[in-house]
């Protein structure tokens, strides 16, 4: 381990208060949302680039590692200490700097959580679409750096859409900024959407500016029950090619209904039903036409049941049903692993059908939902306390099947520590050795978050 | 000239052997045009080949980088800042051969082209079934998708779907040593690994040849329609342009035109807006026909305010085609006013552009010269065009004082030096006013991670 007593004296005396070794600071930092812990040596919580510039000038010239952190609600692992050293907790940065109505961007640091920003935009009238799962308690630091997704992001994009400029430390310490304050820039290479997803092994974000648009004024939603996956599928292309943009376009199959069978608002048929979610938001006028036009199709291609939310709360309820889902899951078994696959939209049902059969080649409970209007299904698979080399070699065969159907292993959970030994079904010997090379240039030394996402 | 500008024995054997008949060129007749671009800059090319497989760019490539030879890939020369311009020389690589629309898919909505292929002729066959690209470049009609994606052009659509870069889920490219290197997919998601699609893309043939573009494609909004808008002056059609946004609208397109604009193009057609405006908005919206209809009733009470001059809302393709054509004809007008310009596409943030605007037309008062100003201010897009006539050798140095006061003023407000055109040799002596040396140096490692020996499109960019 890197970091002695000796250097970690000499770090608390250059960097103040906010680093720490403090046991329950260590353990707080050994975890995220993958299920491994792997405690860093020391913590540190910076109030400002400046000092994370000190943080990595400090690294640098002792040789530790820096592994930044927000939340660490990530599932991929990405924010956790592999080889010790320092976990640079941001939420301590958590300053909105501005919403600005006029220009319709907000500038904030990298601790906010984003729905803390989401609501102030809101009470301004503008709109931060990225809507991961964990918008409650993950920062926005954290979204930029793992690019983060969720529900809304069939029609507004990914976190990497709304990200105009972003203010980095680099791992020698200097700072520079990236991208701009305006819609567009194309003035130089756009290291923005370079280190947008880069899972914080280029550097450390300090400050993002981030585009907002016009808060949709209405959004309405509806759950339709299908008598299979196939079915619902098909209808998820109809809706898309239809001239519809819904703002969500979530599936859940069987398995998952399964575990929430008592918040459902009908009751479970047997057979491989599957259930959509739908929403449609803009004018009160505009969403209320798209919400029925869906609803129509949802008859069209056969649904059994077509539920429309009558209201805010019946709206929440159903939302409640999609979320009790990986809270269930998770907690149904002693191991847990998030696969998160994006397969192009017309071969969900290839992917879906397949999931039994691999589910009992190895032995373990599969569960399928996601984002089906994007193509980016979360398989989870759950098993007892043995069983984790089981769901490594079912990952394997999962990622192979999805890279067969045209599809990507992470639509955007990243890649982190979880899928580093995967990575190469994916990427060429090249684009692994030009992506190596990008690393380098930002990271000569190697100390920016060790251990990550390339092998 | 330098070593560049000669072509070896051995080179030309190679360039004969590998891009047999007319796909190689070494007469200066045939190598003039290839020379150019419309930044109107010329530079006579070594060699020209013209590719139609991906084997030969990587035979190309891989020779190249052995030899040090410069190579600058070309679409269809619509550039404004000369990136298809072989300053120091070197082997110009024509995409237009490979212009093969290979896959559409409806269901994935995907559609995977080669770089040469006109981007209007992709919106054409997409418009047959139902689907949708969005990105509509100025020059959608001859630009090819390929040089929209080196400058991650923009268009009159970005404010409300994005630029290029927005629409490329994975593209396939050869670099130099002639390895092929596919990045992104086809999903519309996708988080393995850094983004090197988004690298790739506006990095204005700097690193690497495209050799397949994999796009995302929406289904086709099923109605527009457009409400032009005419103002007393510039101020007030802004903050009626900013009035829209407030009510919670996201047009498809807002275009602007100041009054030098509107009077040029007067000049060479007939207009539909009164002689008088001091300005004029062009909105459109898109969506379902009610949705969209319901739209521009909300567009007209938010600008009521403003208290427009004129208005004449369009439904109908022909009735819209007849308020956006004047827009279309600005830069063949551009060219009545004065036999020069100086083009720039300066981007402000939106709430800035009241106050860029009243800067612009300051310079222009207080240098005497004509500043046309017309623009995408949906995102804050504004072109500016410098007419000047440049045998005068003071009006020539007036328009470039106005033009390094424009992009100093433009930067003084947070804004960039492009917003969809790039950097390219034009605007390379003002880079340094944007980009820190730290961001520079940073920008030059990473094309070095490319390109170690500086042999794609060398004197561009960073």
């Amino acid at each position: 381990m890197p970091l002695d007593a000796s250097l970690a004296a000499l770090l608390g005396r250059e960097l103040g208060p906010g680093f720490t070794t403090a046991p329950a600071a260590l353990t707080a930092a050994a975890t995220d949302d993958s299920g491994l812990v792997l405690p860093p040596e020391a913590v540190f919580f910076p109030k400002s680039a400046d000092e994370i510039s000190r943080l990595m000038v400090l690294a640098g010239r002792h040789g530790f590692p820096v592994t930044p952190r927000g939340a660490g609600t990530g599932l991929a692992g990405g924010a956790l200490a592999v080889s010790g050293g320092v976990v640079l907790d941001t939420t301590a940065m958590n300053r909105i700097v501005a919403v600005d109505a006029a220009n319709l961007c907000a500038v904030v640091e990298p601790g906010v959580v984003t729905k803390t920003l989401r609501d102030a935009a809101a009470a301004a009238g503008l709109f931060y679409p990225p809507d991961p799962a964990s918008l409650a308690t993950c920062t926005l630091g954290g979204n930029a750096a793992t690019n983060a997704g969720g529900p809304a992001c069939v029609k507004y994009g990914v976190t990497r859409d709304y990200v105009l400029g972003l203010t980095v430390v680099l791992p020698d310490g200097e700072v520079v900024k990236t991208g701009t304050a305006t819609r567009k820039g194309v003035v130089g290479y756009d290291l923005t959407g370079l280190l947008v997803g880069s899972e914080g092994t280029l550097g450390v974000i300090t400050e993002l500016t981030l585009k907002l648009i016009p808060h949709p004024r209405e959004v309405r939603a509806v759950a339709a029950l299908f008598p299979d996956a196939r079915s619902a599928v098909a209808t998820v292309a109809a809706i898309m090619a239809g001239g519809v943009s819904p703002c969500a376009l979530e599936l859940m199959d069987r398995a998952c209904l399964g575990i929430v069978e008592e918040l459902l608002p009908f009751a479970l048929p047997g057979g491989e039903v599957a259930l959509l979610l739908l929403e449609a938001d803009g004018d009160p006028d505009q969403a209320a036409r798209d919400i029925g036009r869906m609803e129509a199709l949802c008859r069209d291609r056969g649904a059994l049941a077509v539920l429309p939310a009558a209201d805010a709360a019946r709206r929440e309820a159903l939302w409640d049903i999609r979320r009790q889902i990986s809270t269930r899951i998770h907690e149904s078994a002693p191991v847990y692993l998030s696969e998160d696959v994006a397969v192009p939209i017309a071969r969900i049902p290839d992917l879906i059908a397949a999931l039994p059969a691999l589910g009992r080649r190895h032995n373990l409970s599969l569960y399928a939902f996601g984002h089906a209007g994007d193509g980016n299904i979360h398989v989870n698979i759950t098993g007892d306390t043995e069983c984790r080399p089981r769901t490594l070699a079912l990952a394997r065969e999962l990622i192979a099947l999805v890279l067969d159907l045209g599809g990507t292993m992470s639509g955007e959970h990243g890649i982190g520590l979880a899928k580093r030994s995967f990575i190469d079904m994916e990427l060429s010997p090249r684009s692994i050795s030009v992506q190596r090379s990008l690393k380098a240039v930002f990271d000569p030394a190697g100390l920016m978050n060790p251990g990550k996402v390339l092998p | 000239m330098s070593q560049a500008h000669v072509l070896s024995g051995a080179a030309r054997r190679f360039l004969e052997k590998h891009f047999p008949g007319d796909a190689a060129a070494f007469t200066p007749e045939e190598m003039f045009v290839y020379g150019t671009d419309a930044s109107r800059r010329h530079a006579m090319p070594t060699a020209v080949v013209r590719p139609s497989t991906v084997g030969q760019i990587q035979e190309l490539l891989a020779f190249a980088q052995a030899n040090r030879l410069p190579i600058v890939a070309r679409g269809r020369g619509t550039n404004t800042v000369g990136d298809c311009v072989p300053a120091s020389g070197g082997i110009v690589v024509s995409m237009a051969r490979m212009n093969r629309i290979l896959e559409i898919d409806p269901d994935d909505f995907v559609a995977v082209v080669e770089p040469g292929l006109v981007t209007g002729d992709l919106q054409a066959a997409l418009a047959k079934q139902r689907l949708f690209y969005a990105p509509d470049p100025a020059s959608v009609k001859f630009s090819s998708l390929g040089g929209n994606a080196n400058t991650c052009a923009g268009g009159m659509r970005a404010v409300k779907y994005g630029v290029t870069r927005d629409h490329i889920l994975g593209l396939e490219a050869v670099i130099p040593g002639g390895e092929l290197v596919h990045c992104g997919g086809r999903t519309h998601k996708n988080v393995v690994g850094l983004d090197l699609t988004r690298l790739f893309v506006g990095s204005e043939g700097t690193l690497g040849v495209m050799t397949k573009l994999t796009l995302k494609l929406l289904p086709l909004p099923a109605a527009t329609a457009t409400l032009a808008l005419a103002f007393a002056d510039v101020d007030t059609a802004l903050t009626a342009a900013a009035s829209v946004f407030a009510a919670g609208i996201l047009p498809q397109a807002l275009e602007f035109m100041a009054r030098e604009a509107l009077a040029a193009v007067a000049g060479i057609s007939t207009v539909p807006w009164p002689a008088g405006a001091g300005a004029v908005l062009l909105i459109r919206v898109d969506g379902s026909a009610e949705a969209v209809a319901a739209d521009i009733r909300l567009v007209e009470t938010a600008v009521q305010s403003a208290a427009p001059l004129w208005r004449q809302a369009a439904v109908s393709h022909d009735d819209e085609e007849a308020l956006w054509e004047p827009r279309r004809l600005l830069n063949p007008a551009s060219f009545k006013v004065a036999p020069d310009k100086i083009s720039d596409d300066v981007t402000v943030p939106r709430g800035r552009l009241r106050q860029a605007a009243a800067g612009i037309a300051a310079t222009a008062g207080e240098l005497g010269l004509k500043i046309l100003l017309f623009g995408h201010i949906g995102d804050g897009n504004l072109h500016v065009n410098i007419m000047h006539d440049a045998a005068d050798s003071h009006e020539r140095a007036r328009a470039q004082t106005a033009r390094e006061r424009i992009l100093a003023l433009c930067l003084s407000l947070r804004g960039t030096l492009s917003g969809e055109h790039g950097v390219g040799l034009a605007k390379l002596p003002f880079l340094d006013q944007q980009l820190s040396p730290v961001e520079r140096a940073l920008m030059a490692r990473v094309k070095a991670a490319f390109d170690p020996h500086g042999i794609m499109n060398p004197g561009k960019a960073y």
